[in-house]
């Protein structure tokens, strides 16, 4: 057979059939199923009793009906949670995210921190997002926080910080090791105000093991 | 033609050794699939740069030259591995590119994390936090790393002879991957960090201790088991061995990502991550023992003329389409070691001037064998 026999449209056809395998392969990994799964609804809703657990030694107990996105409840994983972990509810357009990891500081300094990180974010992507004055935040365990409030163009929330103390100090010469806290509540305006009492629960519950 | 010039002639055509490697072949619909989706890698993967770039650009720094150096480490022990007909460098580095750029960014970020959210929704977050990974990586990377393996054979097939070139060039493809997911994970790590530059040391560290057993050698068994799988002109398609092996690559994966759920609460975590790299390491040398015969013979029948001519000693060729341990036997055993190894080189370099030369007998090759004898002290 000549070159010009195996050719189709200027295509050898022996390349044809390996290389559409592959073009069909990323196609179902990079547009097929993110599209499916951008459609596909939560369905691990919380129930009462139920207790996540943000990072090792700490918890905080999600209001029954949010669905758990990403993270573990306790007695429920066998993986351990380390002292790096984030944790994901969400309940219709509201997030509530939880971020947690070794910090030294204090909730002040964190929130700086947090908001530093988000400022260079949004820098980079264009985008802008008044934050307004801080104001104190208290745990049911008497921890107490630092929160502000976002606006963006179509969704609004808060960012609070706590800095943990846990039973075990990492080493001794060190102390207590201590575990910061961010949370991130986001959603359209509405949706925010409608499940205010909720996130406020969730936020006051979050203690370290005692 | 005499029976030996007949053989070198035969063992260059087998092998592709000397062949050239071109990229650019607009005929060819694998070169174009390629270029899009390696496009499409960098669009994604630049998009991930420049989050890393605005917040967390310290991290993402100690990640380029902690990863970067580890890279130059592999590279060198892969290029050092592969010693017979060794893969050409456009082509070894098409395929560094396509672990790093595409089968990362085109494949695996978007897969990935669709399929472990797909896990969350249908089996619950605490299920996919203990099984998402170790469920989901495997597949779509070993995958999206084969499919690089698929199309540069598509692009390459005189080049690509053996289970072995499957081996060298899925290492090369593994190590890209591997490196562009070291560099992610040096970022992400300060990222869920609240910017902390030292666990994105901490991750360096990890990942640098645990980096043997790692998507290289994945990639490496993956892309062996997938020129079994299809078969070669001169290596008849074993398709039980071949699916085999692809299927270890992914199960060894999926059992490293698992660790951590398997062992529980366990004082025993480290047993699944040992076992697992003891497993892969023994793959790999199993299949390296297996599959460098041939190439061994490659080299022997395209040198067994210089061994007629006198230019080569029958000890050399031994030395040279041997493995390791009888080259090192065979230096070792010299009066001059270092002057052994230097003709062990030249030789090697006269073997691959022949090979390019397509046997002929050139000006070049003539240098070549001028080199060996200059390398003699002769």
């Amino acid at each position: 057979m000549t070159s010009d026999e195996r050719r189709f449209a200027g295509i050898d056809r022996r390349t044809v059939k390996p290389a559409l395998l592959v073009l069909a392969l990323a196609v179902l990994m990079s547009v097929v199923l993110p599209l499916i799964d951008s459609t596909t609804p939560y369905h691990d809703q919380v129930h009462r009793g139920d207790v996540a657990e943000i990072a090792d030694g700490i918890t905080l107990v999600p209001t029954p009906g949010w669905d758990l996105a990403t993270g573990a409840l306790v007695g429920h994983t066998r993986s351990p949670v380390g002292s790096t972990a984030a944790t994901e509810l969400v309940d219709g357009s509201v997030d509530f995210y939880v971020q947690a990891a070794p910090f030294a500081g204090t909730p002040s300094a964190l929130l700086t921190r947090v908001n530093q990180i988000s400022a260079d974010l949004h820098h980079a992507r264009g985008r802008a997002a008044a934050a307004t004055h801080r104001y104190a935040v208290t745990t049911r365990q008497g921890v107490v926080g630092v929160a502000d409030d976002f606006a963006g163009l179509t969704r609004q929330g808060s960012v609070v910080a706590f800095v943990f103390r846990l039973r075990e100090p990492s080493t001794a010469s060190q102390g207590p090791s201590r575990e910061g806290v961010e949370i991130v509540v986001s959603g359209p305006r509405g949706s925010i105000s409608r499940r205010r009492d909720d996130i406020v629960t969730m936020i006051r519950s979050i203690r370290a093991a005692s | 033609m005499s029976t030996l010039a007949a053989d070198r002639r035969y063992a260059i055509e087998q092998s592709g050794w000397g062949e050239d490697f071109r990229l650019v072949q607009p005929h060819n619909l694998a070169f174009w699939v390629y270029c899009v989706l390696v496009a499409a890698g960098a669009h994604v993967l630049a998009g991930q740069i420049s989050i890393a770039a605005a917040a967390y650009s310290g991290a993402l720094i100690s990640g380029l030259i902690a990863f970067g150096l580890l890279a130059v480490a592999y590279l060198w022990f892969i290029h050092y591995e592969d010693r017979y007909t060794t893969v050409p460098r456009k082509l070894a580095a098409a395929g560094f590119v396509w672990g790093f750029v595409g089968a990362t960014g085109a494949f695996a970020l978007l897969g990935n994390d669709a399929v472990m959210s797909l896990y969350a929704k249908a089996f619950g977050a605490s299920f996919a936090f203990d099984w998402g990974a170790a469920l989901a990586a495997p597949i779509d990377e070993e995958l999206a790393k084969g499919a690089g393996i698929l199309l540069l054979l598509a692009l390459a097939p005189k080049l690509i002879r053996s289970p072995f070139d499957g081996l060298i060039l899925g290492a090369f493809v593994g190590l890209g991957f591997q490196i562009s997911e070291d560099i992610s994970y040096a970022w992400i790590g300060a990222a869920n960090a609240f910017g902390d530059v030292g666990a994105t040391w901490s991750t360096i560290v990890v990942r640098t201790l645990s980096s043997i057993p790692s998507h290289w050698m994945f990639t490496a068994v993956f892309g062996a088991g997938l020129i079994w799988f299809i078969g070669r002109p001169d290596v008849p398609a074993r398709k039980g061995l071949g699916a085999g092996l692809m299927l270890t690559a992914m199960l060894m994966h999926g059992l490293w990502d698992a660790s951590a759920a398997i062992a529980g609460n366990s004082a025993f975590g480290w047993i699944v991550p040992m076992t697992v790299a003891g497993v892969l390491i023994a793959v790999f040398v199993w299949i390296y023992e297996n599959t460098a015969p041939i190439e061994r013979e490659w080299m022997r029948e395209l040198m067994a003329p210089e061994v007629e001519r006198g230019v080569v000693t029958p000890a050399e060729l031994d030395a040279l389409a041997g493995p390791r341990t009888t080259l090192r036997r065979y230096i070792r055993a010299q009066p001059d070691p270092r002057t052994a190894r230097h003709v062990l080189d030249a030789e090697s370099e006269l073997a691959h001037q022949i090979a390019r030369d397509g046997g002929a007998e050139t000006a070049a090759v003539q240098r070549a064998r001028a080199g060996v004898g200059r390398a003699r002290g002769t």
